[in-house]
């Protein structure tokens, strides 16, 4: 039944309104499932012009952060095209809400594929700048979104970045949504560069002591992880792709089979430590001890280690001894889940936000 | 209509105070200063009130809160070798803060690089373990710094596979023009450097960089192909693609700019064709063997005539001639504009016919030199810096080749940066609305307009009384 509130009114002759949503991850009074952009921006138009918080999201599969709460819900499930898929110019586009899994139907048609094994939407994939196995050759979607149609917290679409590999045509404001969970706009529309599919994939696991010739020797895996387990068990798993003449070459001592291995998925609470690049292995290791944690998976080559805690007691210390941003990604924490608040972040979202009205207590600065 | 808020003016004696900071030394004045009153978009010279190079972090940050304090404009200004004249001092009222002395080398850990600002592109692999290597590699990478690759994103000819130098930023400390200092990025959230990248000096100064470093490929290898018709050598572009092939580099030169190349000391003995390609494939020893022989099979299918290079001297000419493509164009011209507009690569062909089409109608000759991969055209005109008509001409040609590319899907610049030279197309390639967001965001780091001003954004054109400048920021509407 749709909860009434004074302002629900004024919001559904703008678009299709519904019950709010009460989960762990977030609370919204009601939710709204705007058709097109034009129905993104006028929401967005019409909170921030009565200090109405808003909460982005779309398939609910990978919440970062605090719980937010907000007035309204934007969900993007009807903006789930696929627009163009171009195997000449290696790049797709898609609305935010479409699900990475249609998209990688799609591609695969095409022996095309997006290197991540994220499985949500495509704005929450950009949003999360979510890290995967693939980031340690490919990068993150900060490196792999190489456009976007976004709107901003007041409501004005912009067109940001394009369609071709390289823009230096004005600031990068799609870029400084990559990883900033909704907080400063939204996404509406995506181009992502796509890669031809490797003709082969071949998987290795093997001794962690391997660790250093695969990072920097001639092999160049498309995919490197380390996982540290709390009892001292380490294990190490590697991806390469290419042509079958090639792989058939590869002369090392993992253990190789055909096909696409993954790391192991992590449940419960979740912290994320940002390392240097290429050490992810020693800050797996130092932070498994330093927040007394169950497993830690290191994405080599990307800056990104990701542990499986009991609670958050030890996050604090942990900041202090590693000396790197260390996350509360997900789960219930009573500190600051970030443990960083540039100034620059302020400014932006002064700029792209000025209401202060998208996911309001997600990263805070002084913004609601 | 922008509100601004009103400088905090505070009279200071700043030619006084900036030599406080700096000591004598480091401060140019006069004639000495016009040196850095412009870079390599050399079609507009300006000339700062002053110039000064500080020495350290601790002093570029005291100096940028004494210019903001003192309501004075500031070019921030690595080696000068801007192609879009982002680094011209364009009313002379700026004061020009070089950041060439910080060009420290601070750490080198894992797969990062730390480094200052005023380093050279070249010295950063240089200050790398053997095994690494620093990827974008702009053609100016000899002399052009870290500061300006950043700050324009520049590319270079490895982008294909290792993008372009935002994707090698992992984190900057930055200068805010209220003194404060901030390290930002190097975290998959919030990450408050990409917003720094591309911003050509118009938010804060990058004090330092941590780069990312890549593993050094085994093998590296490289396949010619020359062409008789330009088409066939735009579409062989896509096919190497479409073989899975994903090269290191595509560059592509045409017939101008071979016959330049040749009449040079950059001479590389290329094969007389309509154009050629030149692609590198790096990596693991067989997969590069596999592309390799795709790369020829693609060439020969669409009639092209293939070379590879037998010896590393050979490898290294047929290279030299494109790198030497852009000085070589003194054979036929003492300057030249280059530009860099962008187009997804299946509308190479077409834009490639047009930019021959705009060459006859203007009489110029237009030489393409380019980063084929990406679609990114570098189209040199050259023209006579004694005569202004010839300079208009030259840029009015390529302001429809500018023009060409957007109509194509492509941006104005790919990797140069808009500078003072492409400002007049944010107009066209932006929406009012659009626009008024990207000065939002200026306006919140730059509340009164002082860094680096009319570069990127602009309301109302400069009053300089020069004509080229007038020229360059008519909007495209309003041109006769
Ligand atoms: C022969 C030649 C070949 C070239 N080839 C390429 C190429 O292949 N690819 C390519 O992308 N470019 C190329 N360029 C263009 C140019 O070299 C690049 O744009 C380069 O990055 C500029 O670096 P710079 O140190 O000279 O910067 P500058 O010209 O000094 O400055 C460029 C911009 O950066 C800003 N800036 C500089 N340092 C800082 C700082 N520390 N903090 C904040 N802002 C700063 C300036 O204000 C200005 O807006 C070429 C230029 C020439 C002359």
């Amino acid at each position: 039944m749709l909860v009434f509130v004074d302002w629900s009114d004024d919001l559904a002759r703008l678009v299709e309104v519904r019950d709010g949503l009460n989960v762990s991850w977030a609370k919204t009074e009601v939710n709204v499932y705007p058709e097109d952009y034009g129905q993104v921006a006028s929401v967005l138009g019409f909170a921030s012009a009565n200090n109405l918080s808003v909460y982005p999201f779309c398939m609910g599969t990978n919440p970062v952060g605090p719980t937010v709460k907000a007035k309204i819900g934007l969900v993007f499930s009807r903006l789930n095209s696929v627009l163009e898929v171009s195997p000449e110019n290696l790049y797709v586009s898609a609305q935010s809400g479409c699900p990475l899994t249609s998209l990688s139907a799609e591609l695969d048609k095409r022996g095309l594929y997006l290197p991540t094994d994220y499985t949500g939407s495509m704005g929450g994939w950009a949003s999360t700048n979510a890290v995967s196995a693939y980031s340690t050759w490919y990068g993150m979607p900060r490196e792999l979104v190489l456009g976007a149609k976004i709107c901003t917290g007041d409501g004005v679409l912009v067109s940001s970045g394009s369609k071709t590999t390289k823009f230096s045509s004005g600031y990068k404001v799609w870029k400084s949504l990559i990883g900033s969970l909704g907080w400063l706009g939204v996404f509406v529309e995506l181009y992502c560069r796509v890669y031809p599919k490797p003709e082969v994939f071949v998987s290795g696991v093997g001794d962690t002591s391997l660790l250093n010739t695969l990072l920097r020797g001639a092999l160049r895996p498309l995919c490197v992880w380390v996982v540290f387990e709390a009892g001292g068990r380490e294990a190490l798993g590697a991806v390469f792709g290419g042509y079958a003449s090639a792989l058939k070459r590869i002369n090392t001592s993992l253990r190789l089979s055909e096909g696409i291995l993954k790391p192991p998925t992590l449940e419960g609470n979740i912290v994320t430590v940002a390392s240097k690049k290429g050490l992810e292995s020693e800050y797996a290791k130092r932070a498994l001890s330093a927040l007394k944690g169950d497993v830690a998976i290191a994405y080599v080559g990307s800056g990104v280690v990701r542990l499986s805690v009991k609670d958050f007691s030890y996050v604090e210390k942990a900041r202090r001894l590693l000396g790197v941003p260390i996350i509360v990604e997900r789960g219930d924490y009573n500190g600051d889940y970030w443990g960083y608040h540039p100034a620059v972040l302020k400014k932006l979202k002064q700029a792209l936000d000025p209401k202060g009205v998208l996911s309001p207590g997600k990263f805070c600065l002084g913004h609601p | 209509m922008f509100i601004w808020n009103s400088c905090d003016v505070v009279v200071v004696d700043v030619r006084r105070e900036v030599e406080e900071i700096v000591g004598a030394r480091w401060v140019v004045e006069g004639e000495d200063a016009a040196l850095f009153g412009f870079d390599a978009f050399t079609a507009v010279k300006g000339r700062p009130r002053l110039v000064a190079l500080p020495a350290d972090e601790e002093q570029t940050v005291r100096l940028i809160a004494l210019l903001y304090r003192s309501c004075t404009p500031m070019v921030f200004r690595g080696s000068g070798t801007s192609l879009s004249g982002s680094t011209v001092a364009l009313t002379g009222e700026e004061v020009v803060v070089s950041l060439t002395r910080l060009n420290r080398v601070y750490s080198c850990e894992g797969l990062e690089i730390e480094v200052g600002p005023g380093l050279a592109n070249v010295l950063v692999t240089r200050h790398a373990p053997h095994d690494l290597f620093y990827a974008p590699d702009p053609s100016s990478y000899t002399v052009c710094s870290i500061g300006g690759n950043v700050s324009h994103d520049s590319g270079g000819i490895h982008v294909p596979k290792y993008g372009s130098t935002f994707n090698s930023v992992v984190k900057l400390r930055v200068a805010l023009c209220d003194g404060s200092v901030e390290d930002v990025g190097g975290t998959p959230y919030f990450n408050g450097a990409n917003i720094f990248v591309g911003s050509e000096g118009s938010l804060g100064a990058v004090l330092r960089a941590t780069l990312r470093l890549h593993p050094r490929p085994e093998t590296s290898r490289t396949v010619l192909g020359a062409f008789q018709d330009v088409a066939s050598t735009a579409r062989a572009v896509s096919a190497v693609y479409e073989e899975g092939v994903i090269p290191a580099a595509v560059e592509m030169m045409d017939r101008n700019s071979i016959d330049v190349v040749e009449k040079s000391r950059y001479k590389a003995g290329y094969p007389d064709c309509a154009a050629l390609l030149l692609v590198e494939c790096d990596g693991y020893t067989p997969q590069v063997e596999e592309e390799v022989r795709r790369v020829r099979l693609v060439f020969e299918r669409l009639g092209g005539k293939v070379m590879v290079p037998e010896n590393p001297a050979e490898n290294s000419r047929l290279w030299l001639g494109r790198k030497g493509a852009f000085p070589a164009m003194g054979v036929v011209s003492p300057a030249y504009l280059t530009l860099d507009s962008i187009v997804p690569r299946t509308e190479l062909a077409s834009v490639l016919e047009e930019v021959g089409r705009i060459a006859e109608r203007y009489g110029v000759m237009v030489a393409n030199v380019f980063h084929a991969a990406d679609g990114n055209l570098h189209p040199l005109i050259p023209y006579n810096p004694e005569s202004p008509k010839s300079l208009e001409n030259a840029l009015r040609a390529g302001w429809e080749i500018v023009e060409a590319s957007m109509k194509r899907g492509g941006v104005p610049s790919g990797e140069h940066g808009v500078g003072i030279e492409k400002a007049r197309f944010m107009h066209q390639y932006y929406s009012q609305s659009e626009l008024e967001v990207l000065w939002r965001i200026k306006r919140a780091f730059d509340p009164d307009r002082l860094l680096n001003p009319y570069k990127m954004l602009y309301e109302n054109p400069p009053e300089t009384g020069d004509r080229v400048v007038s020229l360059l920021y008519t909007k495209p509407w309003e041109a006769e």
